[in-house]
């Protein structure tokens, strides 16, 4: 599923599409309905529905991926230091996880981005300090157990380093976890990059971005529900298609 | 059992401090300066100098916290720049509409949630649609489920209002909120009990000839619901400290769109006032739930 929409994404500027951010229809003020030539319809200014939602993937899907990778990489490595060292580190680490945690993750998310410019950069940056989190914990609880079994044990006894143990024995076995948690957080990247451009604080305009698609409707849901339907049904799927990754992940593994 | 409490106790003071730190770091973070935000443009030298000395800007930062921390703890969150309104009244204030909407939202959630997980225990032949269900819910924003049930039931078909606070006003929004809760629910609820399903102690009740619906809802449920219990709590703390999105779509005066106009109206004690007090409703909440484990699950009581 991810893969149709990334290869859709990827490849947008060799379709046969609109600008998507110049008028490609002459309905200035007002959004035409979906048809033959444009088949989610224009909005207001007249620029390609369909074609703002693919270029609008690009963008989302780019984040997503950056932020979930920038999340698992932070958390991993919290969750690492945590899990093996334990002790006083491990109770910093965990409370400053805590701390986060307690923040609801979307009005965390708009303090943050609130306090600068509007940028995909400062879009990322919020998400990774709002998403890492469920990596560290996770990653932590399974580095607990795995660093209790018998080749740990065995490494140890040969004289292996640390860090050699961490590194080479514990990281490889953790790689299915990281990759759940890896397609969790993209979807939850998703759904707070939708909510913050929803209110303003994404990517600034004229940038396709669904949540702003969204929010923009809100005028025209009388005249065209269109606008409001289609950016919405992009991001379920998109969510949804996260979420069927992990949830493989996880049923391969059991 | 007293230990284990006030142990927990700690560590949400220790979690609170650290809350308090992050809010006043992201104030910091600031660019610009708060006593020409606050005197304005036209304001003199003197009057700048005289603003910070009155805020305590000219301190030392560690001293500056420190004074933020004692501030906070006596319950003064400082004034909104654009009404002059002190924080906290301004919070007070928005604070019943988001506890009339989560509380709707999350009972409607936690009830609707915990029978669609129970029905596939009860008719195995439920489980993929409850599933399929569950997952549509799940990846589906809340924010655009809001949406769409304002365009067909306030819209297309005017039963409730199209926004705004009142008591039939809040049926959408809570039924927004409460359908994506209800479905991460349903989903932990069914896989728990498929877990608990294969135990020795079911197999004993169903050796008894107990009936599968007494064994579901009387011992296979209550095993599950421990797992729930954490979740429950930290959503509704999670909603009393503000819906941000649901509360902009519907128009709702409750203390998430607090947070949004105080964005557009780059009003940051106001902001921060919000973040800080939802962080604080859940690790209140979060320390309610821990120390009440040990009154649901027997288990905790023996270990401590």
């Amino acid at each position: 599923m991810i893969l149709a929409l990334a290869l859709v994404a990827i490849g947008a500027p060799l379709l046969p599409l609109p600008d998507p951010v110049q008028p490609a229809a002459p309905s200035f003020g007002e959004p035409w309905p979906p048809q033959l030539r444009y088949p989610c319809g224009t909005d207001e200014l007249g620029r390609d529905v369909c074609s703002r939602l693919i270029y609008g993937a690009r963008l989302s899907l780019f984040i997503a991926a950056c932020a979930a990778i920038g999340s698992v990489v932070t958390g991993t490595w919290i969750g690492l230091l945590a899990g093996y060292f334990g002790g006083f580190l491990d109770e910093v680490l965990m409370r400053s996880t805590d701390v986060v945690l307690s923040f609801p993750m979307l009005l965390l998310a708009i303090g943050v981005a609130a306090l600068f410019e509007p940028s995909s950069t400062v879009l990322l940056f919020v998400i990774v300090a709002v998403g890492w989190t469920t990596t560290a914990r996770t990653v932590r609880a399974e580095v607990m157990s795995i660093a209790q079994s018998t080749h740990v044990a065995a490494a140890l006894g040969l004289g292996a380093s640390r860090t050699r143990i961490l590194l080479r024995h514990i990281l490889p076995l953790l790689w299915p976890t990281l990759l759940t948690l890896a397609a969790i957080t993209a979807s939850h990247a998703l759904l707070v990059d939708a909510g913050l451009s929803f209110i303003g604080l994404g990517v600034p305009p004229p940038a396709p971005s669904w949540g702003r698609m969204l929010s923009e409707s809100q005028a025209y849901y009388r005249i065209a529900p269109w606008l409001m339907l289609f950016p919405g049904l992009m991001l379920t799927y998109a969510v949804a298609a996260f979420q069927l990754i992990a949830h493989g992940c996880t049923q391969r593994r059991r | 059992m007293l230990r284990y409490v006030v142990l927990k106790g700690v560590t949400a003071l220790v979690v609170l401090l650290g809350v308090s730190f992050l809010t006043f770091a992201l104030t910091q973070l600031l660019p610009g300066d708060p006593a020409a935000a606050i005197a304005g443009p036209k304001a003199s030298p003197e009057t700048l100098q005289q603003i910070r000395k009155e805020l305590g800007l000219d301190q030392p930062i560690l001293l500056q916290y420190a004074r933020y921390v004692s501030r906070v703890a006596r319950g003064d969150l400082g004034r909104s720049y654009i009404t002059r309104e002190p924080v906290v009244s301004a919070l007070l204030d928005r604070l019943p509409a988001t506890a009339f909407l989560a509380v709707t939202a999350w009972t409607l959630g936690a009830a609707l949630g915990v029978g669609l997980g129970c029905l596939p225990s009860l008719w195995p032949q439920s489980s993929r649609l409850v599933f399929t269900l569950s997952f549509l819910g799940l990846a589906m924003p809340t924010f655009w489920l809001g949406l769409i049930l304002l365009y067909l039931f306030a819209y297309r078909l005017p039963v409730f209002p199209l926004g705004g606070f009142s008591s039939s006003g809040v049926v959408l929004p809570a039924c927004a909120l409460g359908l994506g809760l209800a479905a991460s629910y349903a989903r932990i609820v069914m896989t728990r009990l498929s877990e608990v399903m294969g135990e020795d102690f079911i197999r004993t009740a169903k050796a008894k000839g107990l009936p599968r619906s007494r064994i579901v809802v009387r011992h296979a449920l209550r095993h599950a619901l421990l797992t729930v219990f954490t979740l429950l709590g930290l959503d509704l703390a999670g909603l009393l400290g503000g819906v941000t999105l649901t509360e902009t779509v519907f128009n709702w005066p409750g203390l998430g769109r607090l947070a949004v106009e105080a964005v557009f109206n780059q009003d940051l004690p106001m902001l921060m006032g919000t973040v800080l007090f939802a962080a604080v409703v859940v690790v209140v909440v979060n320390f309610c739930v821990d120390a009440s484990y040990a009154w649901v699950d027997p288990r905790v009581r023996a270990d401590s």
